[in-house]
């Protein structure tokens, strides 16, 4: 497996490099033409460069133990119960506090965090050894018993976490000694570490375990900061873990106390960043990034996701491959890309992201080829097109779904947009009166596992589509204990899902930070979460 | 007085009743309650146990009736996603949210006020006009929009103030002056418009006859007669205040119960959203009410009425 995507950020604006004034200078003249009355979007869609001179890692790390940072995050998590968050702001706070035993990189590799090993012994067996020496914040030395108390955590049907059910799997956890242990499965599950980096944050029994302690409001783990003060509807503080051993993946502490602030708005995120309130700000809007570009770095970031329209294949025209495959040569995903995203984002096959299990960087995407697009709908007998709806969540962007819609009409497919809330959004996956069409977009896809088990399966609790080749592959991944053959699937899979498309398929994603030119040594990650760390090696 | 009051509060047990009621019919109607709650993805299983862990699975007019009952002694349960009292998650932001909403009204009142008056003692004047155009301004300008141009001004370019909500009493001006525009500026038109016409009452040119000081006619005279509208107004704002706290609260990344609502709405955490519904129909029904006494205190004819509805009069 080689993995030769470039997961370096780039610093799409700042005045730390000479090489960026030559864009700099490009972006000036961009504003006056912007002046002379181009549209807004257009405008804006120049701000970034779609070829930056030379793009540049960060510095190397350069700490400042004592310093303090502020980050602006936009979603307060609802408790920092490892088992109880799902999404990338909630992990950001939660692997501050606490430790996994691994992570995971570019193609799914295993990276160790908290574990000095974690091994696969047979397909039923994986055994995870931790570290020596290592103390939770309260003084409680981490051992095995952890991992079992952790895992015996999620299980827990008071708990209700919703990986619950992938955990599933784990019958047992065997303690072999203080520092080792092993996860006994009631069937192959290459994909369990997918779920653990996320998830399996290592608790302290015996503070965990007495239900005086709250420790999902006062968590206490053996992560790089130990937590200080939680209030609510504001701010998270953070202190550096004096104790924590850099030897792990993750990176060193880059500050000693750190504010996690929870601001939902992403103009309020520009102007704290502008005005030099927090120093670090997630998900500057596309629009914005010029105004943060003034006093601030831009960091484009790739992540290990897609977004991609769903296709049913369960309802008419839709169950018809032509037309799915029309719909695919309609949309002009490079003009999108390079209007709405600055150009940061590139053009995918399948889903199948770049750096994660099954991408095939031979397999070219379809063409934008409206001509051809026509021809396979008439050749369906839908040589008038059809009309049809098209959801995304009023979290999106709205100018995505336009842009496809807008598109697809252009062939003759009249889409009409259905913005809905995120909750209702993901209540009606499969109903049949909502919108066949739905724009996604999903995180992180080093292992594809949870997005075909759950999106493309025919068995899959959010599926619409059916394909018997797709489906076969699909089980044969699932349960492909080695790395290399699990991959040769996917890619196989791959193939299937590219002529008989599941969905259109738009781009991999890119976040774009607001980074004060004060933090230095600060690594964006693939998977979007916000640490403050330093990693030699999380690319 | 006392009849007054015992008028309200049945009127206030009832209006309660009913936005329990409401709020439970609204959030049933928008469809499965568990939407957010039932893992993408969960088996049948699965699903049921959660359907019954929060008593889901009850037919509805039962649930309905147990909800009414708890709800009425402000037992919401735990909030589903919090894990924690609904009520309590609520009570801990309204501090925050009580300051933003006193500082705005009373700027409102003391801004609204003096413009108010100001305006009145000279008709047609520069004054006037100022107040007039600064006014119009203040009712056009939605909140969110001043937020920001607030924020750009006092945050980013002067640097006095924080831009957000950071906790501290810092914190509150720019959010308080956001959500004051607009109760201000309706304040000083009622006020200019009824002091204008009181002004022109014969009483006042009676006491003009008699050589009272200007100052006196329109402070003493005039502003109390005069602020009886502006008064009632003040009390309706109660409602608006809370309603804007949840825009301007996101802008300004306040940590209020705006915030915690718009949450809760969108993640469907039902008793939260409950419980929040519930504390802020409490509140506008506190402030309402003592609206009502205050005006009865300045108005005697307000006493005399609620007498004849059966109190006793004090």
């Amino acid at each position: 497996m080689k993995y030769s995507h470039d997961w370096e950020p780039r610093v799409l604006a700042g005045a730390r490099n000479d090489t960026l004034r030559e864009w700099q200078d490009a972006r000036r003249v961009m504003s006056r033409r912007s002046l002379l009355g181009m549209g807004a979007v257009a405008a804006t869609g120049l701000l970034v460069p779609t070829g930056l001179p030379s793009a540049r890692a960060l510095p190397a790390s350069q700490t400042d133990a004592a310093g303090e940072l502020t980050i602006d995050l936009a979603v307060e998590p609802p408790t920092l119960d490892p088992a109880l968050v799902y999404e990338a702001d909630g992990w950001s706070v939660v692997h501050s506090i606490y430790d996994a035993p691994v992570q995971l990189g570019p193609g799914g590799a295993l990276q160790m965090v908290a574990a000095e090993a974690m091994t696969q012994v047979d397909d039923l067996t994986w055994e995870i050894r931790l570290r020596p020496g290592i103390a939770f914040h309260n003084g409680e030395p981490l051992e095995s018993s952890s991992i079992a108390f952790s895992v015996a955590h999620i299980l827990d049907p008071e708990t209700a976490s919703q990986v619950a059910g992938s955990f599933g799997v784990i019958e047992e956890v065997e303690e072999v000694d203080s520092l080792t242990a092993r996860l006994l499965l009631s069937t192959p599950a290459p994909w369990l570490p997918s779920q653990i980096a996320p998830w399996l944050a290592l608790l302290p029994p015996e503070y965990a375990g007495d239900p005086a302690n709250d420790f999902a409001n006062n968590p206490v783990g053996t992560g790089p900061y130990r937590f200080v003060r939680w209030d609510r509807g504001s701010q998270i503080v953070l202190e550096r873990n004096e104790q924590y051993q850099a030897s792990g993946a993750k990176g060193e502490p880059i500050a000693g106390s750190v504010t996690v602030r929870f601001v939902a708005d992403g103009t309020t995120r520009v102007t704290d960043i502008v005005s030099g309130a927090s120093q670090l700000v997630r998900s500057v809007p596309f629009d914005q990034l010029q105004v943060v570009a003034e006093t601030a770095d831009v960091i484009a970031q790739p992540i290990a996701g897609c977004a991609f329209v769903r296709i049913p294949t369960d309802v008419s025209p839709f169950d018809n491959p032509a037309v799915r495959l029309a719909m695919n040569h309609a949309v002009d995903v490079e003009g999108i890309i390079a209007a709405l995203f600055g150009g940061n984002g590139e053009r995918l096959a399948n889903v199948f992201v770049p750096g994660g299990l099954g991408y095939d960087e031979s397999l070219a995407p379809h063409v934008y080829d409206p001509e051809l697009a026509r021809q396979l709908l008439a050749e369906a007998g839908f040589a008038d097109g059809f009309s049809t709806r098209l959801a995304h969540t009023t979290s999106d962007r709205a100018d995505l779904a336009a842009a496809v819609a807008g598109q697809l009409a252009a062939v003759g497919i009249e889409v009409a947009l259905e913005p809905v809330e995120t909750a209702t959004f993901n209540a009606t996956w499969k109903d049949p009166e909502a919108a066949p069409l739905r724009f996604l977009t999903w995180r992180p896809l080093y292992d594809p596992f949870t997005l075909l088990g759950l999106v493309i399966s025919s068995s899959g609790f959010l599926s619409r589509y059916s394909d018997p080749e797709a489906q076969a592959l699909i089980e044969a991944g699932a349960a492909e204990t080695d790395p290399e053959e699990r991959d040769r699937l996917y890619r196989e899979l791959g193939q299937v899902l590219h002529a008989s498309p599941a969905g259109i398929y738009l781009w991999s994603l890119t976040s774009f930070y607001g980074l004060s030119r004060d933090v230095q040594g600060w690594t964006p990650r693939p998977d979007d979460w916000i640490l403050p760390l330093a990693a030699e090696g999380a690319s | 007085m006392v009849g007054l009051l015992v008028n309200r509060m049945f009127f206030a047990v009832a209006v309660l009743f009913g936005v329990v009621s409401v709020t439970f019919a609204l959030m049933h109607l928008a469809g499965d309650p568990l939407a957010g709650l039932i893992p993408p993805g969960a088996p049948p299983d699965v699903e049921n146990d959660i359907r019954r862990s929060y008593g889901l699975d009850r037919p509805v007019p039962e649930q309905y009736l147990d909800f009414a009952s708890r709800a009425m002694r402000g037992d919401f349960g735990e909030s589903w996603r919090q894990g924690r009292p609904a009520l309590a998650a609520v009570l801990e932001r309204l501090p925050a949210t009580m300051a933003l909403a006193s500082l705005a009204i009373a700027l409102a009142i003391l801004v609204g006020g003096f413009l108010g008056v100001a305006a009145a003692a000279r008709p047609g004047s520069p004054w006037d006009a100022g107040a007039r155009l600064a006014a119009l301004l203040g009712q056009a300008i939605p909140a969110f929009w001043l937020g920001t141009m607030l924020i750009l001004v006092f945050a980013v370019d002067l640097r006095w103030l924080p831009a957000s909500g950071l906790p501290g009493p810092a914190g509150v001006i720019l959010p308080a002056l956001a959500l004051a525009a607009y109760p201000a500026a309706t304040l000083m038109r009622l006020l200019r418009a009824s002091m204008v016409e009181t002004l022109g009452a014969d009483y006042i040119r009676t006491a003009r006859a008699k050589g009272l000081s200007r100052r006196r006619i329109l402070l003493e005279h005039a502003l109390r007669n005069a602020a009886l509208p502006a008064l009632a107004f003040t009390g309706l704002q109660a409602g608006f205040l809370l309603g804007g706290a949840v825009i301007v609260e996101g802008v300004f990344a306040y940590p209020g119960i705006g915030g915690l609502a718009l949450d809760a709405v969108a993640t469907r955490d039902i008793p939260l959203v409950e419980a929040f519904v519930w504390v802020v129909a409490l509140l506008i029904l506190g402030v309402n009410t003592l609206a009502g006494l205050i005006a009865a205190w300045i108005d005697p004819r307000l006493r005399e009425r609620a007498a004849a509805f059966g109190g006793a009069a004090p």
